[in-house]
């Protein structure tokens, strides 16, 4: 059971009348982590996140949950928040809850139980009896949030999460996202928004044009995008300092703003940070000093334009 | 199964609990009384004013005064019938002014040429008045004939006999040939409301399927309620769900029906009966004539549990085929507006079926009545038309297993119409693409 990875989706394809949506995609989700599925509108996000829900059949590929093949009895174990968000409309908010956490294989008294819990956590408990349709759209995202983790599945899917949501109540779901996974569950999330995903993620696979294109975790992913540039505030002499850092480094570029210069810097290969720390100690006086770790809208950016040409 | 009946229940309770299905089930029983009540109301009110008639004869033979204790005998009768003037134009010059409404002009030679008496009003009198007045001349030629040919009365009335043929069906059973009795009016009566309400429950309560399941699609709860249960859960529950609302109306208005047209009759049976027997209302008497109490005489107690039990199972069985059938197009369809398209071709077999009901009824054993109670589209109605007029044993059980074959067939097209349909949008649905559909894998 408490293998390193809860989900493992190996070689799926999927063909749709004519067009293919995804092509020979694997992906292996860790456990207790979030996994981010990322990709531009029309990559195949979606299409995958059915089949990982058994809405959709893959036509050729392999799939387990927690090393089993995937069955309609782990249904139970994942919660699914779509992109495309709905509920009845003319139901009461209580009952429909109640209903999807029923349907989830819970118990009645444990699905009261529950959604009471996460009434009372949202300050919600006076909505048991509106109609959903009274309800404001963030209020009824609330209310389907509710609903995907009530049943606390140990796989949870989101996709897009935060679409709809104001910058508040997108916080407080981010907040519980992370509480759900310190608490131990496994959180899928798919997204072209990246900037959610350096928050969040702890690994990822990026999907284009039905191809999984880049996947690890985020930290390594970063690291091999590396291209050992450092960013330098300074205060000194730029021609000294373009001297020192020969042959060691290049100085890529260079501004002046207020009293501060900032430089940007291209490090020749095996050169490490301390060695041109140290060429610039000798010139200048230093603010700041980091290195240009390449963020994932780069990378993402990068290997989506890449897969163009 | 568990989530089967959840879903059930869901459809079930949220529909029962709708404020329109309250109204409409207590509604419809009021409205079908008021209907009820009208109809007896005109029956009743309709004729009260009377028609008098001026009887102008010209006949030597005073031919009309055979008329002339009519209202005597009929004091009832809304033809009153006098006698004043000798010469027809006398009568018409005072019609505007005298309390008569019509002139009966009889000629010379009544008998002979009964076609020269004629009608003229200034009010035009009913039909059944009219009609009582033929009847009533009708008789007088008759007599005056019997005489001139110098025959009796009675000889004459022993002679004239109505044929209403008493049918019996001959069958073949275990201690060898059986007789029995056939009902056809009866069965008439019976064939043709078993039908027509299945044909209204399939239409009522198919469309409110295909509405449920665009709900469903429109308000993109699909994709939550399809990473729960499957979509043939789905839709079995809903189409499930609904059939029992429908039960539940039909049960609810059936009881209340019976309740008020029980009062109803009761308030105004006594003065119908007067006017049945007044003779005024004959056409009615004869309608009300089939007392559904008869029907229970018609039928044996087993034969009439078969019949029951092949009325629920068609009805049963008419319903799912249908209404899987109108779940696929809903699935398949973004808008009401297009729904029409596709509704076509699923309703048209349904409306075939009740307009070829009337030509099964006049000949429930001919070959196009056969043939259509076998094919599951139009056996649910036409088989139900067949059945009181005795069916068979071996095709009802044909008709039944292709009904149950159908059924399975259609709700596999819809599963998997509805599989695919249900998570897509804002695209043009076309019949080749519905084609495609049926093949997708998963």
């Amino acid at each position: 059971m408490s293998s390193e990875y809860i989900f493992r989706a190996e070689y799926i394809s999927k063909q749709f009348a004519g067009h293919t949506a995804l092509n020979n995609v694997s992906i292996s989700v860790p456990r207790g982590k979030i996994f981010g599925i990322l990709g531009p509108n029309g990559a195949g996000k979606t299409t995958l996140i059915r089949i990982i829900n058994q809405i959709l059949a893959p036509d050729e590929g392999k799939l387990y949950f927690n090393d089993e093949p995937l069955s309609p009895r782990h249904i139970s174990s994942i919660g699914y928040l779509p992109e495309e968000r709905g509920l009845y409309k003319k139901m009461k908010v209580g009952e429909q809850v109640l209903y999807l956490a029923r349907l989830k294989g819970l118990s009645l008294t444990e699905a009261k139980e529950k959604t009471k819990k996460w009434f009372l956590r949202f300050e919600m408990q006076h909505w048991w009896n509106k109609k959903i349709e009274e309800l404001s759209k963030g209020m009824q995202q609330k209310v389907q949030f509710i609903s995907t983790v009530l049943h606390e599945p140990e796989l949870l899917i989101f996709d897009e999460p935060f679409s709809g949501f104001d910058p508040v109540n997108a916080e407080q779901i981010k907040q519980e996202i992370i509480r759900l996974r310190t608490e131990g569950a496994t959180i899928i999330f798919s997204t072209h928004r990246m900037e959610s995903v350096e928050e969040l993620c702890d690994h990822i696979a990026l999907i284009h044009k039905s191809q999984k294109i880049l996947d690890g975790s985020v930290h390594n992913i970063r690291r091999a995008y590396r291209t050992q540039q450092y960013e330098a505030r300074i205060s000194g002499n730029t021609d000294l300092i373009r001297t020192a850092l020969t042959p060691k480094a290049t100085l890529l570029h260079e501004h002046a703003e207020q009293d501060e210069i900032i430089l940007t810097l291209q490090a020749q290969d095996g050169v490490s940070s301390n060695e041109i720390l140290q060429s610039l100690l000798q010139h200048a006086e230093i603010h700041y000093f980091s290195e240009k770790i390449p963020s994932m809208h780069d990378i993402f950016i990068q290997k989506v334009t890449q897969g163009k040409e | 199964m568990k989530k089967i009946w959840l879903v059930i229940q869901r459809e079930y309770l949220t529909r029962v609990r709708k404020k329109s299905f309250i109204i409409m089930t207590i509604l419809g029983p009021i409205l079908m009384a008021l209907v009820y009540g009208a109809l007896i109301f005109i029956a009743v009110s309709e004729e009260e004013k009377e028609h008098v008639v001026m009887v102008v004869d010209s006949s030597p033979s005073h031919f009309s005064d055979g008329l002339r204790d009519y209202n005597q005998h009929r004091p009832n009768s809304k033809l009153q019938l006098i006698w004043k003037y000798d010469d027809y134009f006398q009568a018409r010059d005072s019609i505007f002014n005298e309390a008569y409404s019509s002139i009966l002009y009889i000629p010379r030679d009544p008998v002979a040429h009964p076609r020269g008496m004629y009608l003229s009003f200034k009010d035009r009198p009913s039909m059944s008045v009219k009609s009582a007045l033929e009847i009533e001349l009708e008789k007088l030629i008759e007599e005056q004939k019997l005489i001139q040919y110098n025959l009796d009365p009675n000889i004459f009335d022993s002679v004239r006999v109505k044929i209403n043929l008493f049918e019996k069906r001959i069958k073949e059973s275990a201690g060898g040939l059986e007789e029995e009795a056939d009902f056809s009016d009866q069965k008439f009566f019976l064939a043709f409301g078993s039908s027509m309400l299945i044909y209204i429950f399939i239409l009522l309560y198919g469309i409110q399927v295909l509405r449920g399941v665009m709900e469903e699609k429109t308000s993109r709860i699909v994709e939550v309620m399809v990473s729960s249960v499957k979509p043939f859960q789905l839709m079995m529950g809903k189409i499930i769900g609904i059939a029992m609302v429908g039960l539940t109306q039909f049960l609810i208005w059936v009881i209340f029906s019976g309740i008020v047209v029980t009062v109803i009759s009761a308030v105004f049976a006594p003065s119908l009966m007067e006017q049945i027997s007044s003779g005024s209302l004959e056409t009615q008497a004869e309608i009300g004539g089939l007392d559904v109490s008869s029907l229970l005489n018609v039928f044996n107690m087993t034969d009439f549990t078969v019949m029951i039990s092949l009325f629920i199972f068609y009805f049963l069985g008419g319903y799912l085929l249908y209404s899987s059938l109108f779940a696929a197009v809903g699935s398949a369809i973004d808008y009401e507006s297009d729904s029409q398209q596709f509704m076509m071709p699923v309703t048209l077999p349904l409306i075939f079926s009740i307009a070829i009901a009337q030509f099964v009824l006049k000949n429930p054993e001919g070959t196009i009545a056969k043939i259509c109670s076998f094919i599951p589209l139009t056996s649910p109605i036409v088989m139900m038309v067949r059945i009181p007029f005795g069916v068979p044993i071996w095709e009802v059980l044909l008709s039944a297993l292709f009904l149950i074959g159908g059924f399975i067939f259609t709700t596999w097209i819809a599963a998997r119409i509805y599989r695919t349909g249900m998570l897509m949008y804002g695209k043009k649905i076309t019949y080749r693409e519905l084609w495609k559909w049926l093949f997708y894998k998963g």
